[in-house]
């Protein structure tokens, strides 16, 4: 068990997706978060403390790549590790996505949940070792 | 042997054709060889005339048409590839959004199914049921992706079989209405139905005439804002007029004319919902087209939208 709780939160605008992981995440003894768009998940980000940020891509109001570029340009935020879940897997998106420092970048469909938090819980080990 | 079966396989232009989808005189192979063609013309030409006419005068003008004609040629050539070019990219384009799109529904399955063996013992009944209800949705928005596509490519390849039968437009509409009303309710709004007095009848295929005014219906629940739906079934003389209305975002005067294009999704539905191919509209317009109706809208950005389509009323 952690000792204290980790926040995370997950951006995804497809509500089944969102659901299903925050849920499968606080089971695994998380706090986990969702926000419907990008503009949302930034309000979060500004209001509470995240340990680490699951982000799709394609988003309404404010796209993935917005909200990288919006944490990048904040000091308190630059540094939170980002887990990029999307189902686009051209090279373009990749990259673009990698150049903004995020710590992996995932597609959705080939991961299931369980692969997901294992990942989640070594990014986050990595962190306080 | 082949090879050379190959070699004159090449020349068959009609097959060429037939297989790209081009015409005739977009075909690159076949405008080639009346490129050869001109040029042996008219170095035929040049050295008959030069034989006749001793002056230059008439071989540099018989030289100035060649060049013409070769001119006009090269650039239907070149306009022939840049429109191959743009159809294969637009190909890499449609696999690149179509395979996005099947995959959302396909992750969401994976994992409410991986929620559901995850937790099944801590599960309770009801949240059971909910997963797998999930899951469900997600089965039916995949087939309905893969509907819509068969209908694209059918429509476009003329090959819609069109059922023609009696149909109680006024029944249709309530029954997309019902199926609707629960989804709408989730966002918020309300559909209205101001049905007309008598029972409008029109011949048609019903389950085209029902993909149609669903797509309408989502369209305006998608985008409507929660706000009222308002539906109008009214005979204008001896057409059917629908029109559906809503509160919502609405439509930039800029994405007017790109409206029923095929994948074309405005800004605004970009802006406000991720997923959609951009097809429904345009599948609307070719089934609304083959019924020797019409289709319109009207919309005010931030205001909302009304779309409307006539067809002729049965006389039977």
């Amino acid at each position: 068990m952690m000792s204290e709780k980790k926040h995370i939160l997950f951006i995804e605008d497809e509500k089944r997706l969102q659901e299903s992981m925050v849920s499968a995440l606080n089971e695994e003894g998380f706090d986990a978060v969702g926000a419907d768009d990008g503009e949302m998940g930034i309000k979060i980000l500004d209001k509470k403390k995240i340990d680490l940020v699951l982000l799709d891509l394609i988003l309404p109001q404010k796209d993935g790549f917005q909200v990288l570029e919006y944490m990048k340009s904040k000091k308190e935020l630059e540094n939170i590790p980002v887990v990029v879940l999307s189902n686009l897997e051209e090279k373009f998106d990749i990259d673009k996505a990698l150049s903004f420092g995020v710590h992996s970048y995932l597609v959705k469909a080939n991961y299931s949940l369980g692969e997901i938090i294992k990942k989640i819980k070594e990014i986050l080990n990595e962190g306080t070792a | 042997m082949s090879n050379v079966s190959n070699f004159f396989e090449s020349f068959n232009f009609k097959k060429y054709c037939k297989d790209n989808k081009i015409k005739l005189w977009e075909c690159p192979p076949f405008i080639f060889l009346m490129m050869g063609i001109v040029i042996v013309l008219f170095i035929l030409a040049a050295y008959f005339v030069g034989r006749i006419y001793v002056e230059p005068l008439f071989v540099v003008l018989i030289i100035f048409i060649a060049t013409v004609i070769l001119f006009i040629l090269s650039y239907i050539i070149v306009r022939s590839f840049e429109r191959m070019a743009f159809v294969s990219r637009e190909k890499s384009e449609f696999i690149s959004i179509m395979s996005h799109q099947l995959r959302t529904p396909l992750s969401a399955i994976k994992w409410q199914l991986d929620l559901l063996l995850r937790s099944s013992a801590s599960l309770t009944s009801e949240k059971a049921r909910e997963a797998i209800l999930a899951a469900e949705e997600q089965n039916n928005r995949m087939i309905k992706l893969a509907n819509d596509m068969l209908e694209v490519n059918r429509l476009e390849n003329n090959e819609c079989v069109f059922e023609k039968e009696t149909v109680s437009l006024n029944s249709l509409v309530k029954e997309a209405v019902d199926k609707n009303k629960k989804q709408a309710s989730l966002l918020g709004s309300k559909i209205v139905f101001s049905e007309s007095e008598k029972d409008i009848k029109v011949r048609a295929d019903k389950n085209r005439l029902e993909t149609v005014v669903s797509h309408l219906l989502d369209n305006s629940i998608k985008y409507g804002d929660g706000g009222r739906i308002n539906i109008f079934l009214e005979a204008i003389g001896n057409k059917a007029r629908f029109s559906i209305s809503d509160e919502g975002v609405g439509i930039p005067k800029e994405d007017f004319n790109n409206i029923f294009k095929k994948f074309f999704r405005g800004s605004i539905s970009r802006k406000y919902k991720s997923d959609g191919l951009g097809i429904g509209l345009y599948i609307a317009k070719s089934i609304i087209d083959s019924f020797g109706g019409e289709i319109s809208f009207s919309s005010i950005e931030g205001k909302g939208t009304t779309f409307w389509f006539t067809i002729p009323i049965s006389k039977k």
